[in-house]
């Protein structure tokens, strides 16, 4: 058995610990607290069965990506610039760090006045969220790109915006990915906190807003486990995507027989 | 060693090789001449004396470079008129202790240090920064961790189609013998492979000028002798291409160089220009070779046999 899947399993040992003592602990009586875990899976079923979950889906990931994708890119932008021009970083990043001290959920009255309650409030909340932390980290990427690879590109007369495309970008993108996977837990957390300021507005929210209302703790409990599970899924499919994609030269560091340091 | 024996340094214009050694050289000196066709030019120590003028026209010449810079501890002179006229084909070694200013030359050529007085002309052009007819390769290898090194090696051919550069990238790959390797990251390299790569990569853009600055600084003994053989090969092989190298090992630039440049430091000035005339493929030792290695380490007030770290890495 490879590594990974014994690591794997030893990870689902708790989940399924606790799963299991839930379910005995809720054998053959009602609790209105802890509804049985069965439950919860019957209540994502018939959400299934019913085309309502699909309809949550869509909503909430429309949002979610339009949001990220605001974020992410103008996020970017704004550190690359900072981290490839030290007049531009003088003149910007005291505003940036700024800003950032607001914490975010003090913006929402603010958007709700100027952009009102409907979706746009959320997807600039949303791309506010995923805004920061890859700034923060295209930023410090593209400081310590070693200047030795930068000489390089000097060395084959590469223009100053040639350096930044093919040398200061590829060795910022460990940051960058670190980056763009805490904008990406961030701003499903900003997704849910946006959706639960109105009711009935068609996202996952309202699986939560609908048993909270009810009284039906089996359908709050499937909503979280909706949410956590398109959480960990998304930040796998991130963290898979860099590992097999762009940054796949990061894990071929096997074969080193006589490498010498530098002097 | 008798002073009227060894001439390291040609005083008349008439002379053409510097080194006039005991026969055992003068035996292999004219082969050795097969390398760099034109007649030897030389050069003096002191900055009065006149370059004799060549026919051809040099590929590099310098013409009084002084470059200083302005530090924290005040002004530092780098190089301190430094003239040189190196020819076509040549290959030519910066010899001299740390701080001598050798590597600032080698980037003086390269276009990387800009801010110096004094002329350099390529080709009879005055360099204005770097550019596609100088490849450069540093001490450290430097490819770029996220490129094979087949992507390494087409790094300056970005211009070029597709079919056009693979083909390129593909033929430097096979001289410098890394065909195995091509799909690797530079990180599965040894320093030896690694640094092969880096000289392939500079020699893609087919330069007419080698820049090396210490490339074999940070290799293991073995591999660097390895490595000298090979970085003469491919020399040999790229008919016309000139190289000048930094380095600080006597024996590396005894075995490589037409020429050896010798700097001494603070401020870095030309000390000699020593003309090797051993025919190639050189011996490591023997007489000619002790010879002028003998007087070479006398010009850091070194015995030939003491084993100062500074200058026998």
């Amino acid at each position: 058995m490879s590594d990974r899947s014994i690591s794997v399993i030893k990870g689902l040992v708790l989940p399924a610990v606790l799963l299991a003592a839930w379910t005995l602990s809720t054998w053959n009586r009602h609790s209105l607290l802890f509804p049985a875990p069965s439950l919860s899976f019957q209540a994502i079923a018939e959400l299934w069965n019913t085309h309502a979950l699909q309809g949550y889906l869509a909503v909430s990931l429309r949002r979610y990506a339009l949001g990220l994708l605001l974020g992410t890119s103008l996020g970017f932008v704004a550190g690359a610039a900072l981290g490839s021009s030290r007049i531009i970083e003088r003149f910007f990043l005291p505003n940036f760090h700024m800003f950032r001290q607001v914490p975010l959920v003090g913006w929402i009255p603010l958007l709700i006045i100027w952009f009102g309650l409907g979706d746009l409030s959320r997807i600039v909340l949303i791309a506010m969220g995923a805004f920061f932390p890859i700034l923060v980290n295209t930023h410090a990427g593209f400081r310590q790109v070693p200047r030795n690879y930068l000489e390089v590109g000097d060395a084959f007369g590469l223009t100053r915006w040639e350096k930044i495309r093919r040398i200061a970008i590829p060795a910022a993108l460990p940051w960058i990915r670190s980056g763009t996977i805490l904008s990406l837990t961030f701003g499903w957390t900003i997704l849910v906190a946006s959706e639960l300021l109105t009711q009935a507005n068609g996202g996952l929210s309202d699986i939560l807003d609908v048993g909270r209302e009810r009284f039906r703790m089996e359908l709050v409990n499937a909503g979280i486990l909706i949410l956590g599970l398109l959480g960990f899924l998304f930040n796998y499919a991130a963290t898979r995507f860099w590992s097999i994609g762009p940054l796949k030269w990061l894990s071929q560091n096997i074969h080193t027989p006589s490498k010498r340091g530098t002097t | 060693m008798s002073a009227t024996a060894i001439q390291l340094v040609g005083t008349e214009p008439s002379d053409r090789r510097g080194v006039t050694l005991e026969p055992e050289t003068s035996r292999s000196a004219a082969p050795a001449s097969t390398s760099a066709p034109a007649p030897k030019q030389t050069e003096s120590v002191t900055p009065t004396a006149v370059a004799v003028k060549d026919l051809s026209t040099p590929r590099l010449d310098l013409k009084d470079i002084t470059k200083i810079f302005h530090g924290e501890a005040g002004e530092v002179v780098a190089l301190q008129d430094v003239n040189l006229v190196v020819k076509p084909g040549e290959f030519i070694s910066l010899l001299g202790a740390s701080g001598c200013g050798k590597t600032t030359l080698l980037r003086i050529i390269g276009g990387l240090e800009k801010a110096y007085s004094g002329t350099a002309l390529l080709d009879g052009r005055p360099i204005k920064g770097p550019g596609r007819d100088r490849g450069f390769v540093f001490q450290d290898h430097r490819l770029l961790p996220w490129l094979t090194v087949e992507e390494n090696v087409g790094f300056g051919l970005a211009h070029l189609k597709k079919k056009e550069r693979a083909e390129i990238v593909q033929a430097h790959i096979k001289l410098v013998g890394l065909e195995a390797f091509s799909k690797s990251y530079p990180s599965q390299l040894s320093g030896g492979m690694a640094q092969r790569a880096s000289i392939a990569r500079a020699l893609a853009t087919d330069p007419e000028i080698l820049l090396l600055d210490e490339p074999l600084g940070a290799l293991d003994a073995l591999t660097r002798m390895y490595m000298q053989e090979e970085i003469e090969k491919i020399w040999q092989a790229k008919p016309g291409l000139t190289v000048i190298m930094v380095t600080h090992d006597v024996d590396e630039a005894l075995y490589l160089s037409d020429r050896i440049v010798v700097l001494s430091p603070r401020p870095g000035r030309i000390k000699r220009i020593v003309d090797v005339g051993i025919s190639r493929p050189r011996p490591r030792e023997g007489q000619g070779f002790n010879t002028i290695k003998k007087s070479l380490l006398a010009e850091f007030h070194l015995s030939h046999k003491e084993d100062d770290p500074e200058f026998t890495i």
